[in-house]
């Protein structure tokens, strides 16, 4: 069963609403003692990532993330979290990748935020990208990316710059895009990521 | 197309392209590994004939020409050679990048930035980002309004199954315009988005009677990924502020109701009977810098019209933005459509009456999109 941290960033329900279409099993994280019930976990967000950082900092909770070794999602700001440091808030995070979150330049000819359905390119082999041919479309909406990181990076995406669509160390992962506004692949993901 | 895309070449060019992609230089091989199949974004074919020439890589859709020259490319009478060739392609329309084989092998991370800089200029929103389309749903009292005419439905009035209709269709974000006008318009409508938000797998917009934060907060908490705002945007500007800074830039649209006064693009309010005081373009640009972060601009000249999209309008102000364009009213056809995104440049397309009576499927539309070397999704 998939624990999803609550932490008070962003609405939870079209990702609760996907899992519910799937049939995957999942409880909300609110203490550290919520987490010994379950064998993975999502941690969602939206919004401001440095507010995201302190936000979660006021759970208490944030050792008890660095220390998990069950499978661990973050999705989009989710993500964002588990790298060193973002630019937005110019704010230290978790650290479990020690990669940035940078914003996308304004100055160029791309349009800011990254908002769309772009091509994702499976960098390694893992099954959280299985059943899902190279190239497919997944739905975006960001203005910060984590930098490409052949070390950490599972998968990229090309806006303005080659960038982390998805990122892999040990048994955390993490998403740029929105695995539950992205069609069946989307869906294929979260599945995937519920038998990881 | 051949034409265009070959400048007509003759066939013994074809044969001497495909001796050529046999026989690729160690340089060409490095180079090709890190541009096929898509890794920029955009798709590269190797050994293109142009015309008299074979190009040594080309990307149609940015009309782009890579070359790579070696040692014998130093040698004065073949580098004047060069020069010519490259003026005659660029005589057509072609970008020419020339790198040499030195700085493949030693210099690869620049010659690849140098190259995606080529692919994002001039045009925006590339990068295999691609075009939306959206179809746009007017729902009142719970039930969806303007006529519809799928075959399959059960009930044609459900929003939700026509959503999920179109979500099966592959239609790439929706857009549900409210017109409710009762009091309990936003149960209703909480309702209704927590509805397409539990079937729905792609995301979605809702406008229509959208005042205050608490009304954005209700519908962002039922699972809506963005709302439009319109009169209430135009009455109290500084409610995009409001909204950008309570729930990001990403989660606002401002939709523009425009209509020609005098010469001039006036916003409208009321479906475009009551014009304001603001010239269009001003407005847009007023609302980007207050945190709008998508523009949904609605021509009321063309809409219902069916004659196309207000083309001239809409390059100007996608030009003139740094946040994504959503096109609206007028669109009949197919073409329309190409049109729309050939000539403008916008990031998707609105329609409502040609995909609810059937007039265009979007399977249709996206494959013609594509013949057309517009990215979409499919």
């Amino acid at each position: 069963m998939i624990g999803i941290i609550r932490y008070g960033a962003g609405n939870i329900f079209s990702l609760t609403a996907a899992l519910d279409r799937l049939g995957i099993a999942y409880g909300m994280i609110h203490t550290e003692a919520d987490l010994k019930g379950f064998d993975r976990y999502i941690i969602p967000g939206v919004g401001h990532a440095g507010a995201a950082m302190q936000k979660l900092q006021s759970t208490g909770l944030v050792p008890a993330i660095k220390a998990l070794n069950k499978p661990t999602l973050g999705i989009c700001v989710g993500m964002q979290l588990m790298t060193a440091y973002s630019e937005e808030g110019d704010a230290d995070l978790l650290n479990i990748f020690p990669i940035k979150t940078l914003k996308f330049p304004g100055d160029t000819e791309f349009k800011v935020p990254h908002t769309g359905w772009n091509q994702v390119f499976a960098e390694k082999n893992n099954p959280l990208f299985a059943d899902i041919p190279e190239g497919s479309h997944f739905y975006y909406v960001h203005s910060y990316f984590i930098e490409y990181n052949p070390l950490y990076t599972l998968a990229s995406t090309n806006y303005v710059n080659k960038f982390s669509a998805s990122i892999w160390h040990n048994n955390f992962y993490g998403v740029q895009f929105h695995p539950e506004k992205s069609g069946v692949y989307g869906e294929t993901l979260l599945k995937n990521f519920s038998k990881i | 197309m051949s034409k265009k895309f070959f400048l007509g070449a003759g066939p013994e060019i074809f044969e001497y392209a495909k001796g050529l992609r046999y026989n690729m230089t160690a340089a060409e091989t490095t180079l090709w590994g890190h541009i096929k199949g898509n890794q920029l974004g955009v798709r590269f074919r190797r050994q293109h004939p142009l015309g008299i020439y074979i190009a040594d890589f080309y990307c149609h859709q940015h009309k782009l020409v890579i070359e790579l020259d070696g040692g014998i490319h130093l040698n004065p009478e073949i580098a004047a050679h060069d020069i010519e060739r490259q003026k005659g392609l660029e005589t057509d329309g072609m970008k020419v990048l020339r790198f040499t084989n030195n700085e493949i092998f030693t210099q690869l991370e620049k010659v690849l930035t140098t190259i995606q800089k080529a692919l994002s200029s001039p045009f925006r929103g590339r990068g295999g980002l691609t075009k939306r389309i959206i179809p746009c749903l007017d729902v009142k009292d719970g039930r969806t309004v303007k006529g519809v005419n799928f075959v399959d439905l059960r009930d044609a009035g459900d929003p939700v199954e026509l959503a999920w209709n179109y979500s099966q269709q592959g239609a790439d974000e929706l857009v549900f315009l409210d017109i409710t006008a009762t009091v309990e318009r936003r149960k209703t409508m909480v309702e209704l988005v927590k509805a397409v938000a539990r079937q729905i797998n792609i995301p979605f917009t809702i406008g229509g009677g959208i005042n205050e934060i608490a009304d954005a907060d209700a519908l962002l908490n039922a699972g809506a990924d963005k709302i439009s705002i319109n009169s209430a945007a135009v009455r109290n500007p500084a409610l995009i502020n409001e909204l950008a800074k309570a729930f990001g830039v990403q989660f606002v649209i401002v939709a523009v109701d425009t209509r020609v006064l005098d010469g001039k693009n006036i916003v409208h309010l009321n479906g475009g009977r009551l014009p304001t005081e603001k010239q269009t373009l001003d407005w847009i640009l007023e609302a980007e810098s207050r945190g709008a972060g998508e523009i949904l601009l609605t021509s009321m000249d063309h809409d219902g019209t069916k004659g196309g999209f207000d083309n001239g309008l809409l390059k100007q102000v996608n030009d003139a933005v740094n946040i994504p364009v959503i096109a609206s009213g007028g669109a009949g056809a197919v073409e329309h459509f190409v049109d729309v995104f050939h000539k403008t440049n916008v990031d998707a397309a609105l329609a409502a009456s040609v995909f609810h009576y059937g007039e265009i499927l979007i399977p249709d539309l996206k494959a013609i999109l594509k013949d057309n070397n517009i990215e979409v999704r499919v």
